[in-house]
């Protein structure tokens, strides 16, 4: 179970996520919908101490990942995936070196073994053609795809996906969503997924938390979501 | 309750000018302990320096010999535009060598790569600091001062010094063609005895070696402070680069003084 416990943060002197608790289930998918501006991303960057609460605990199995020093963090963050809202490709190194990166620097793996999984890789996201390339040179739905290639490179129990499908077209966004599904029905991975679509919560779903104005308004089972908290969720006010 | 809009780049308390030093010195001072605790970290990323190294070889080593011969040129003319009478001739070689070429070079070349160098390591940094790049390190458990700061401060550490040895040996080259054949305005013992008079190599250590190793390290190591704490977009990449250009200069400029000081 990750336990997050009261976690308020601001920049300055405005309050995105306020005392912010909630329990989320280990070896599920879980989906944070809410709408633009309302700390999804700070929330889900928090779950991971890559930013950091101005309060509260995380416990991941027990361990509050707030208390871990710099080391420890750094080690914990190797069974981590993250998918960047903006893909976060490292621009100066292809698509090949992009994935192996990690493996390279932080794995005893061989070369040729390296280079294998990361073949496999972008053979899995559908970017066979694509290991040379760099990133400027590939569309927004395949940096997406890159992205979650480099995040599986690394076969994380933990992946954390920022908006995944949002702003690609639609069959980029299929592609993705049927990974995902895939990778849901592997069920030994806790993936989070923020994002606004839908369609891909109802489908794919174990576990929902909605966030809005700093506040998580629900969580829990998705079978338990009521269509009209949904629309609350994205009414303008 | 009205939605909460959050942006963090623009929502800051107006800045307390003595207040944003302090802080920055101290972020300052953090950011070196984190560059010590990363020390262990550079073999592992030897292959990043040595991209760096490339780097460096086809962009600072051909600016460093070009700044070179003008510096020597432009030195003998001087010289012999003020040449009196009374002054021996070697003696204004040694001046001229001395104190325009060993001494006065690698501060000219640090103030010129302290805007080529420090500004582009602090744009660099600070476009992969707007585009969450470096954060994206981070989860890959690749601490971003081992992977990306190190190996640009070693690469200038080694590349500083070798571009001051190859630019000193061209200026004095262009030095002696100038004296010897341009203006003709001493003659070659006379050239030589003043290369050789009150010669200490442990000066041309520290001018040509210890020297621009330290302005190297300070040109990337401020590039990489500011880049990283790069905000705002664009504009705060622009501030970053022109933050570290400014703060870089200075500090060579003090270090030289303090070194020419230690030195006497």
């Amino acid at each position: 179970m990750i336990v997050v416990e009261n976690i308020s943060k601001s920049f300055g002197q405005t309050l995105v996520l306020d005392r912010v608790s909630a329990e989320i289930p280990l070896c599920k998918t879980t989906f944070i919908l809410g709408p633009s501006g309302h700390g999804k991303t700070v929330f889900l960057k928090t779950l991971i101490a890559l930013l950091k609460p101005d309060q509260g605990r995380i416990r991941f199995n027990g361990s509050d990942i707030l208390e871990f020093r710099e080391k420890a963090l750094y080690r914990f963050w190797t069974g981590v995936g993250f998918v960047f809202q903006e893909s976060a490709l490292i621009d100066s190194l292809t698509v090949k070196d992009n994935l192996s990166l990690f493996l390279s620097y932080q794995t005893e793996q061989a070369g040729g073994t390296i280079q294998q999984k990361v073949r496999d890789m972008l053979a899995t996201v559908g970017l066979e053609n694509m290991g040379n390339k760099f990133p400027e040179e590939l569309s927004g739905g395949m940096k997406k795809r890159a992205a979650v290639a480099r995040a599986l490179a690394k076969d994380p129990p933990f992946l954390f996906l920022d908006e995944p499908t949002t702003g690609i077209d639609e069959g980029n966004a299929g592609a993705i969503k049927k990974l995902i599904a895939r990778l849901s029905g592997e069920g030994h991975r806790t993936t989070i997924i923020a994002t606004h679509d839908l369609r891909m919560m109802r489908e794919l779903a174990d576990f929902v938390l909605l966030i809005k104005n700093r506040k998580i308004l629900f969580a829990g089972p998705a079978s338990q979501i009521e269509e009209s908290r949904l629309q609350d969720l994205y009414r303008t006010e | 309750m009205r939605g909460t809009h959050f942006s963090p780049a623009v929502d800051e308390a107006p800045p307390n000018r003595l207040r944003t030093f302090f802080a920055t010195f101290y972020e300052l001072f953090q950011q070196l302990l984190d560059f010590i605790k990363n020390i262990p970290e550079i073999p592992k990323y030897w292959p990043e320096t040595s991209k760096q190294l490339h780097k460096h070889i086809s962009e600072t080593l051909p600016l460093g010999l070009f700044i070179a011969c003008f510096v020597g040129i432009g030195a003998t003319l001087q010289a012999n535009a003020h040449n009196l009478i009374w002054i021996n001739r070697p003696f204004i070689v040694n001046l001229m060598f001395k104190f325009g070429i060993i001494d006065l070079y690698p501060f000219i070349l640090g103030l010129v790569l302290a805007g080529k160098i420090g500004s582009s390591v602090a744009a660099e940094i600070g476009s992969m600091q707007i585009t969450e790049q470096i954060d994206a390190l981070k989860t890959m458990s690749i601490h971003p001062v081992g992977y990306l700061g190190w190996p640009r401060v070693i690469a200038s550490m080694i590349m500083f010094p070798l571009t001051t040895i190859f630019s000193d040996i061209c200026a004095l080259i262009s030095m002696a063609l100038i004296s010897l054949h341009g203006s003709a305005w001493v003659s070659y013992s006379e050239f030589v005895a003043g290369l050789k008079m009150d010669f200490h190599p442990w000066f041309l250590i520290i001018q040509m070696v210890i020297k621009p190793a330290l302005f190297g390290f300070i040109i990337c190591f401020v590039g990489y402070f500011f880049g990283s704490r790069s905000r705002k977009g664009s504009k705060g990449v622009g501030q970053a680069s022109i933050q570290s250009a400014v703060v870089s200069a200075l500090t060579i400029i003090i270090l030289n003084y303090l070194i020419g000081e230690l030195s006497n």
